[in-house]
């Protein structure tokens, strides 16, 4: 379906990494030179970051709400819906977000709603966000999420074993009477293409997979710049779920978008799950993107679940991304 | 999507300077692989809806085996 929301705007993000690096080389006696190499030059990733033992999810989004509110960009006292989108909450129960209201200063008023997502995560956080909106007592939403999926990976699969980085993330979303209106397309295509079964391992039916993102989600994109009106020369930046470097490359190439409005920056993240979009706009942020951008977001994954949304991004809101002091 | 069109676009899954390529162009000369054939059974979709099942590197010989696909009805 496609909704569009009125007077909505991201007021602050931040993403959190790990300190521990993971280097793709460091996999060499265990999968071959070969093997490595080809990871590489397809999947685009030298480096990524893993959660330190004992550091949660939580823990990583808890930082990046810190930080926000260091900057300003997130007050306690003018939240009243706190949302955790994750694959990897601290406990099956209780719900981590019920747990991180007391964590982040939040009054007992507050609603507080896990989510299970992955790859669509944020855009799925934001689309929920954007419903809680709709009803006027409702000030701010903060969303917290990421991932911890190197705790959850077979490590003799190489095709998961050097993508998944960890990353935490949060935003404020809230009203701005004079914001751009958003346009969020999303659908489900009931799918166990992806699984992480209950004291399993992360599984990927990769053509499955592959040959559903570069059919869908560029025709999910494509619709959504029609419904809008939009052209490749209208939009500053078209971001895609930092899935792996071929995978862009071919989403952007079919929807005829310049390589340098598509931004990739998996090299020394990895694929981070749910948290690569919040990820990729902190690192722009810290390579000194400023102002109001037209941009559409585009998410996809588990589920299997595609997200796009259009919007006019401020990145003054966004933070660049900062390293865990743990 | 005319013969020009479709060429800069195979153009650009097979890594090939733009405007190089002719449908004589032999795939040993430019890097058709595994994720070529991949990009080029996603292009075939995208604008063709057409799904090639079990097809590999070898049963393509040249750019203009590529471009057939692409016209064949």
């Amino acid at each position: 379906m496609t909704e569009r929301f009125e007077g909505l705007r991201i007021k602050g993000l931040a993403a959190v990494l790990p300190r521990e690096k993971r280097h793709v080389t460091d996999f060499i006696e265990r999968f071959g030179e070969e093997t490595v190499a080809r990871f590489r030059t397809a999947v685009g990733v030298e480096s990524f970051r893993v959660a330190a033992p004992g550091q949660t999810t939580a823990d990583l989004a808890s930082e990046a709400a810190e930080a926000l509110k260091t900057a300003g960009r997130f007050v306690p006292e003018e939240t009243d819906v706190i949302l955790f989108i994750t694959q990897t909450p601290d406990a099956v129960a209780p719900a981590t977000s019920a747990l991180l209201q007391k964590r982040l200063g939040l009054s007992e008023s507050v609603f507080a709603l896990d989510i299970n997502q992955g790859c669509s995560g944020f855009l799925c956080g934001l689309l929920t966000a954007a419903h809680f909106l709709l009803q006027p007592t409702i000030r701010n939403v903060l969303i917290l999420g990421g991932d911890t999926l190197s705790r959850l990976i077979d490590p003799n699969d190489h095709g998961s074993a050097m993508l998944f980085g960890d990353t935490g993330f949060a935003a404020v979303i809230g009203r701005n009477s004079a914001a751009a209106p958003w346009t969020v397309a999303s659908a489900t295509a009931s799918s166990e293409a992806i699984v992480i079964p209950h004291g399993g391992t992360f599984r990927m039916a990769g053509t499955e997979v592959f040959n559903f993102t570069i059919t869908r989600v560029p025709e999910q994109i494509a619709d959504l710049m029609k419904t809008c009106g939009d052209t490749a020369d209208s939009l500053d930046l078209l971001l895609l779920h930092q899935a792996n470097a071929f995978i862009v490359r071919q989403v952007a190439r079919m929807l005829r978008i310049p390589a340098n409005k598509v931004p990739l920056r998996m090299t020394d993240r990895g694929n981070t799950s749910g948290a690569t979009l919040p990820l990729l706009l902190c690192d722009l942020a810290a390579e000194g993107t400023r102002g109001a951008k037209e941009v559409i977001l585009s998410a996809f994954g588990v589920g299997l679940t595609w997200v796009s949304c259009r919007m006019r991004l401020d990145f003054d809101a966004i933070l660049p991304t900062v390293e865990s002091e743990r | 999507m005319n013969d020009s069109e479709i060429l800069d676009e195979l153009a650009d899954i097979l890594n090939a300077e733009p405007g190089t390529l002719t449908s004589e162009t032999a795939l040993d000369s430019v890097r058709w692989d595994s994720m070529a054939l991949l990009a080029y059974q996603a292009f075939l979709r995208f604008h063709f809806g057409k799904v090639l099942p079990g097809v590999s590197c070898a049963d393509f010989r040249t750019v203009g085996d590529l471009m057939k696909k692409a016209a064949a009805e």
